[in-house]
């Protein structure tokens, strides 16, 4: 098989198949170029069948039978030369000649293409086209595949695709390579169902193919050693979905050792700025408490009642801010009334006697992974809260040096726990992980099924998008140029991709994650 | 000494060749073994004048026919036939089916004229449509200072001339050399023309003799020798053509017409008109020795033909398609070389006047 070389136009190098080539090649494929002393290697963005004699509607009205050389077809490529070996001294780049003649790349010539990465988490490159993807194969019909460089860990990741499209799948790939490979600690929060909670075991593949794809990339399904999950004290985990009990652990938020911010997590529908003066308040009461109580009634119930109390002071608080200056702030009605209503819901996962709290120490393990299940009752306001506390502590464990552990953090619809028009102040410590992860060795995924959930002011700092079926005309963004229709008829596990330092790389397939995805199970329930 | 130009110098799979051994043959491009050396002598000699703008124009159609030539018609008088496509498809299948084109650039200059052309044949396989190209280059001139300085620039009283008559003993090289036996030739232009048809007549008549079937096609052509020579038709139409054009419905042929040339017999041929399209139809021509020994499957070519204009369909320019398949890769071929680079590297090309034109 092979494509000529027809010429340059808009910055993309044109390419027709010759009579060896009997069929389209679909885009996301990879071109080898040689010339002279140089290769070429060229992405293919463009692909479409050409037909060189295409018949005159008269012989169609007639009902004539085809010539079968009437019907020769030609695939016409449009390609960007992504990588260059040659070696001029010049300052020149070299052309690509009309006539030049391309082949399939291989595996080698593609890691070439791809920066020769020896390490990061292992994925297939794919092809899409029309309503069909396919995993690229090189001419002995050999799959290809690509690491995904481990930095991209740090320049924070986003994953967006619909229910059942393989985002959750990938997620617990990138998770158990970070474990096992990277020997980083890992924190996520299971939001729905038991999507995160059975990572302790290997994975049940329902066809073959899988274990194909996985023996390609010497591959074997297994469970992360080191895994907890936590879960609210006052929720359980239903044990009837096959949740592994053993490594199951009630924990509570402890209004004692609880950072004042992480209440904002608390807070709806009113403004940032309101919000703000939640995490002053209680500030100077916890501050007021430790001295006052020493423990005693140092509880959040007790917090609620003072609060409540400020009806009769005409909603007006004594603050403390992070600099330690008091002050008074009156709140307005509304913003009272929002912040009673919250504390209702709350007072619950505060202060369980059975269980204990959490903090960096518990995640800040080598090899580790934490899940903080909040798919129970009001488990959003828990991982709000509970998401804040943590991710406070980490930077701060972070920032004093106490741990050199590399953290990776999933967040699935992050929309949950976080407005998407949350304000830098409010996303907080979120805001200053994804700005100093690289320095800090922190990662985060971000898991949503609409590119809208995620907070505006992060999207800057996201540095690989990965998108999965979607109907999402963002992807677009992504520099593939993919039809609506394709993007929506993505099959699962396959993505379009622009990841950070690998921007060469456009359309991949996740192999299926080697622990915690019962694809027989999953068929059952259906059933 | 000036570094010789060597614009072909390796074998590339079939796709370009070096004419040393004048393999010919289909899924070639053959580069005639003089091209390099008349480029050399081009630039050796320093031509550098400024050009001369030759408004070059020859329509041939219109000398097809003899004077001295006499036009007769079947026994059963002018008529009209339906054609038939279906019959037509089938046929192909029968017999290997090849069509000539050609492409020709001339470029003036004061010391002379450049023609470079590019021969086209197009076989229709099972599958697919397979090409033979080969490509000559000339250089003309009337000054014998230059001649006499050069091995290759030919000397010419009348390069238009003498162009025809080299063009045709390669097309006649080419075509004897490519086309395989049993099959049958389309050739795009007359069967007689001018001075040069001469080099061809006995060649076509030896293609019969090796089950070759030339068959001639004439657009655009002002002849008028069946309305002069039928007496129910004289002064009632402005050429055969549109005779031809007022006969004929869509689909149909008219009936043959046998001409000889009462000087030379060996100039005879067989021709009908063809209306595919309404529009201009075409005529289509046999050389009668063709014709005799093959009468038999005539109407069936031209149901194939028939065929081949319906599925190229282009009713402004109605033509076959293995015809126009083959002009196609003439041109193409022409266009690989990059004749303006080639003249630029040899020096010539601020002061060369291209222009295309056919026979």
């Amino acid at each position: 098989m092979n494509w000529i070389v027809l010429g340059e136009k808009n910055g993309k190098i044109s390419l027709v198949s010759d009579r060896s080539t009997n069929g389209i090649l679909p885009k996301g494929s990879f071109l080898t170029l040689e010339q002279a002393n140089a290769k070429y290697i060229l992405r293919v963005e463009n692909s479409s069948q050409h037909e060189a004699y295409s018949p005159e509607p008269l012989v169609i009205d007639m009902d004539l039978a085809p010539l079968e050389a009437d019907r020769k077809c030609r695939n016409i490529v449009e390609t960007y030369r992504i990588c260059d070996f040659n070696y001029r001294s010049d300052g020149l780049i070299n052309y690509i000649k009309p006539q030049s003649k391309a082949r399939l790349s291989n595996q080698e010539e593609i890691d070439m293409a791809l920066g020769n990465l020896e390490k990061g988490p292992k994925v297939f490159i794919a092809t899409a086209q029309y309503n069909q993807n396919q995993l690229l194969r090189d001419e002995h019909g050999k799959l290809i595949t690509a690491n995904l460089p481990e930095e991209m860990f740090y320049h924070q990741t986003l994953i967006c695709g619909k229910t059942g499209s393989g985002k959750t799948v990938a997620s617990k790939y990138l998770a158990q390579y970070f474990v096992e490979e990277l020997k980083g600690a890992v924190l996520a929060i299971n939001v729905k169902d038991i999507d995160l909670l059975q990572m302790d075991r290997p994975s049940k593949p329902k066809t073959e193919a899988i274990k194909n794809e996985w023996e390609n990339m010497g591959m074997d399904p297994h469970g992360i050693d080191n895994y907890i999950i936590y879960y609210p004290a006052n929720t359980e985990i239903s044990m009837t979905k096959d949740v592994n009990e053993e490594i199951c652990e009630k924990i509570t938020l402890d209004v004692k050792q609880i950072e004042p911010e992480s209440l904002i997590g608390l807070l709806t529908n009113i403004s940032d700025v309101g919000a703000m003066n939640l995490p002053n308040i209680f500030r100077k009461w916890q501050e007021d408490s430790k001295e006052k109580n020493k423990g005693k009634d140092f509880t959040f119930n007790n917090f609620i009642k003072y609060f409540n109390n400020g009806v009769n002071d005409n909603y007006e608080f004594a603050t403390l801010n992070t600099r330690g200056e008091e002050s008074n702030i009156k709140l307005h009605r509304g913003t009272f009334d929002n912040i009673a209503r919250n504390f209702d819901m709350a007072a619950d996962f505060f202060d369980n006697v059975d269980a204990r709290s959490i903090n960096e120490q518990d995640i800040l393990v080598r090899g580790k992974m934490s899940v903080i299940d909040v798919a129970g009752k009001n488990g959003t306001q828990f991982g709000s809260i509970i998401l804040r506390n943590l991710l406070h502590d980490i930077v701060l464990a972070k920032r004093e040096s106490r741990y050199r552990i590399p953290i990776l953090i999933l967040i699935d619809e992050v929309h949950m726990f976080y407005n998407e028009n949350a304000s830098f102040e409010a996303l907080g410590d979120l805001d200053t992980i994804c700005r100093t992860g690289r320095s800090q060795e922190i990662g985060v995924i971000f898991s949503s099924q609409n590119l809208r959930d995620i907070p505006k002011g992060l999207s800057s700092v996201i540095n690989t998008k990965i998108f999965f079926k979607s109907d999402i005309s963002e992807a677009k963004t992504l520099g593939v140029n993919m039809s609506q229709q394709e993007l929506e008829s993505l099959r699962s596990g396959f993505a379009i991709v622009s990841i950070h330092n690998l921007s060469q790389l456009k359309v991949i397939k996740f192999p299926l994650a080697l622990c915690g995805v019962d694809e027989m199970e999953r068929t059952n329930d259906k059933r | 000494m000036k570094k010789n130009f060597k614009l072909f110098s390796k074998r590339e799979n079939n796709m370009i060749l070096e004419d040393n051994s004048f393999n010919f043959g289909f899924n070639k491009l053959i580069i005639d073994s003089k091209f390099n050396d008349i480029l050399d002598e081009l630039k050796n000699i320093n031509i550098s004048l400024p050009t001369v703008n030759s408004n070059f124009k020859q329509d041939l159609n219109d000398i097809t026919f003899s004077k001295n030539g006499k036009l007769t018609h079947d026994d059963n008088g002018i008529n009209s036939f339906n054609l038939n496509p279906e019959n037509g498809t089938k046929f192909i299948e029968k017999k290997p089916i090849i069509a000539y084109d050609e492409s020709i650039n001339r470029f003036d200059s004061l010391e002379g004229t450049a023609f470079f052309a590019s021969h086209s044949l197009a076989l229709l396989s099972s599958t697919d449509y397979i090409p033979a190209n080969y490509l000559t280059f000339y250089f003309y001139t009337k000054s014998k200072a230059i001649v006499n300085r050069s091995k290759y620039i030919k000397y010419a009283e009348n390069p238009e001339v003498q162009s025809k008559i080299d063009y045709t003993k390669d097309k006649i090289k080419f075509i004897n050399n490519t086309v395989i036996k049993n099959s049958i030739l389309l050739i795009d232009g007359p069967l007689i023309a001018g001075d040069a048809y001469t080099y061809f007549i006995n060649p076509i008549i030896k293609m019969t003799e090796r089950n070759i079937i030339p068959v001639f096609f004439v657009k655009n052509s002002l002849s008028d020798i069946v309305i002069s020579s039928i007496e129910s038709l004289k002064d009632k139409y402005n050429s055969d053509l549109h005779w031809a054009f007022k006969l004929l419905k869509n689909g149909q042929r008219s009936n043959f017409f046998h001409y000889t040339d009462a000087v030379n017999p060996k100039n005879s041929k067989v021709f009908c008109y063809i209306k595919v399209f309404n529009s201009s139809p075409q005529r289509i021509e046999f050389h009668s020795e063709t014709f005799k020994k093959y009468n038999q499957i005539i109407p069936d070519i031209l149901d194939m033909i028939y065929y081949q204009i319906l599925v190229q369909g282009d009713d402004n320019n109605p033509q076959v398609r293995l015809i126009a398949i083959a002009e196609k890769y003439a041109r193409a071929t022409l266009k690989l070389i990059n004749i303006d680079k080639i003249l630029k590297k040899v020096g010539i090309t601020p002061t060369l006047n291209q222009k295309r034109f056919g026979w």
